[in-house]
């Protein structure tokens, strides 16, 4: 699937901006990176619809509307991400943010094309439930029971990040070895 | 009551459901659509590898690097060839040579330039020494005048030889003779050869009468023609460049040491290298993405 979508990806960015450069070359891994996100978000709602022992077009329906809708912000918020690049005066930098922006809306329209295309044609399988949602479970249980000492974590580690910020120098040379 | 957001959960859930029912057109047209952007990728999408290219044309410096690069267009996008031999002749015949060829090859290279070696000072050099050089360089050749002549003459080692001989016993019978440099000269080059290191003797720093260094420079640049919309620019060049030392006897083993700087041969080892690292992180990712992926369905298929 995130083949497909980078394949869809590059010819987006033939016809737009007309050629790759050193840096846009990198949205092919990026895709490969965020493209998996969207597919394993629809997938795995896909399989707890199916836990609870509904028939796959109903499965379908659900876990493509439940994931769908939050896919959509997904898409926006990583689409706004990369899209922020596009004004800058680096257009190396800026090409990558036209061609990665438009590769998280690919990637959203082929997840939700081919996703369910392909699910009817795998082999199918009797859903079970993971031991790792439990532990995962377990883990958000935690932070919300001591959620003041969570708060009070979360901010002692901004504090001490904003103060290690100041020492962080910049390379600003482009040639860096 | 439909809220927006049971409409927006509705239009996503017919639209999976309808991928669902009708999966093998969509499949098949989803493999069509591949098929043609991925030909229309092939044919259309161009690379372009000019890292100076990545920022605003409209950026002061770049207005004024533009300008510059107009202005002294002799100094921009070249290549620096280092040639390093053990006698300044090797060094000179070989970089006369080969600048030869590249001013041939002009598909590839369409300037080159010699800094130090040049027609105009062969012949005139002498003009521009100091007073006491000119007459140390006079000198020197007035001593080894008889050497030059026979040598010329016959540019053998037995005729070399017999120079040698002659000038020993013209030494024994009394006569004053200044032999240490070449002897120097000679006595260097055989120790050299003693101790497994074999180098040539140059007529010109013994005649000079100075030293022999352990090795001479000289430096030839050339502005290649550059290719933008392949990924290695400056690639053809280079492998042209290299071809042509090879044609006129620099070899990897050879006295002759060639090396390639400047420019465009550093941005295209500096691109070399980016690419590596995509390349890595391209494989990097697919393995580490299909790992995950892998051990994510292994713990709902066996329990």
């Amino acid at each position: 699937m995130p083949d497909d979508g980078a394949t869809l990806t590059a010819a987006f960015a033939t016809a737009v901006v007309g050629h790759l450069n050193v840096i846009s070359i990198a949205f092919a891994v990026l895709y490969i990176g965020l493209g998996a996100d969207f597919a394993i978000h629809f997938l795995l709602r896909y399989r707890e619809v199916l836990e609870n022992r509904l028939p796959p077009t109903d499965a379908i329906h659900i876990s493509g509307g439940d994931a769908g809708a939050a896919l959509t912000a997904c898409t926006i918020t990583n689409a706004i991400g990369f899209y922020a690049f596009i004004p800058t005066d680096y257009s190396g930098v800026a090409e990558l943010g036209i061609i990665s922006g438009t590769g998280m809306i690919v990637s959203l329209l082929v997840t939700l094309t081919i996703g369910p295309a392909l699910l009817r044609y795998l082999p199918k399988r009797k859903p079970t439930k993971s031991v790792a949602k439990r532990s995962v479970g377990k883990v958000l249980e935690f932070s919300l029971r001591w959620h003041k000492l969570t708060y009070a974590a979360a901010l002692v580690a901004t504090v001490a990040a904003l103060r290690l910020l100041h020492n962080l120098p910049c390379q600003c040379n482009n040639r860096l070895k | 009551m439909e809220t927006s957001h049971s409409r927006i959960h509705g239009a996503f859930a017919h639209w999976t459901i309808f991928s669902y029912r009708y999966a093998l057109w969509v499949l098949l047209v989803a493999l069509l659509i591949a098929i043609v952007s991925g030909t229309y990728i092939s044919r259309n999408l161009g690379m372009n590898t000019d890292t100076t290219d990545m920022l605003s044309e409209q950026l002061p410096f770049r207005v004024n690097l533009k300008h510059y690069n107009k202005t002294f267009s002799q100094d921009i996008e070249t290549l620096l060839i280092v040639l390093d031999a053990p006698t300044p002749e090797q060094v000179r015949l070989t970089t006369e040579r080969l600048a030869k060829r590249l001013k041939e090859d002009a598909e590839n290279f369409h300037d080159v330039y010699l800094p130090r070696v040049d027609d105009f000072f062969a012949r005139n050099g002498l003009f521009y020494q100091s007073i006491p050089e000119l007459e140390r360089i006079t000198d020197s050749f007035a001593a080894a005048q008889p050497l030059i002549t026979r040598i010329t003459r016959d540019p053998t080692l037995t005729a070399f030889a017999d120079v040698l001989t002659d000038a020993v016993e013209e030494l024994n019978k009394g006569r004053n003779l200044e032999l240490r440099p070449v002897l120097n000269g000679v006595n260097a080059t055989l120790d050299a050869r003693f101790n497994g290191s074999p180098r040539a003797l140059s007529w010109q720093t013994m005649f000079n009468g100075e030293s022999q260094k352990k090795k001479y420079q000289e430096l030839i640049v050339i502005k290649p023609r550059l290719d933008y919309s392949q990924l290695f620019p400056a690639e053809q060049s280079i492998a042209a460049l290299h071809a042509a030392a090879e044609s006129v006897g620099v070899t990897e083993d050879g006295p002759i040491r060639l090396r390639i700087t400047g420019e465009v041969a550093l941005a295209d080892e500096e691109f070399n290298s980016s690419l590596r690292g995509m390349e890595y992180a391209g494989i990097i990712t697919f393995i580490m993405v299909g790992i995950v992926l892998f051990l994510r369905c292994v713990p709902a298929d066996s329990y």
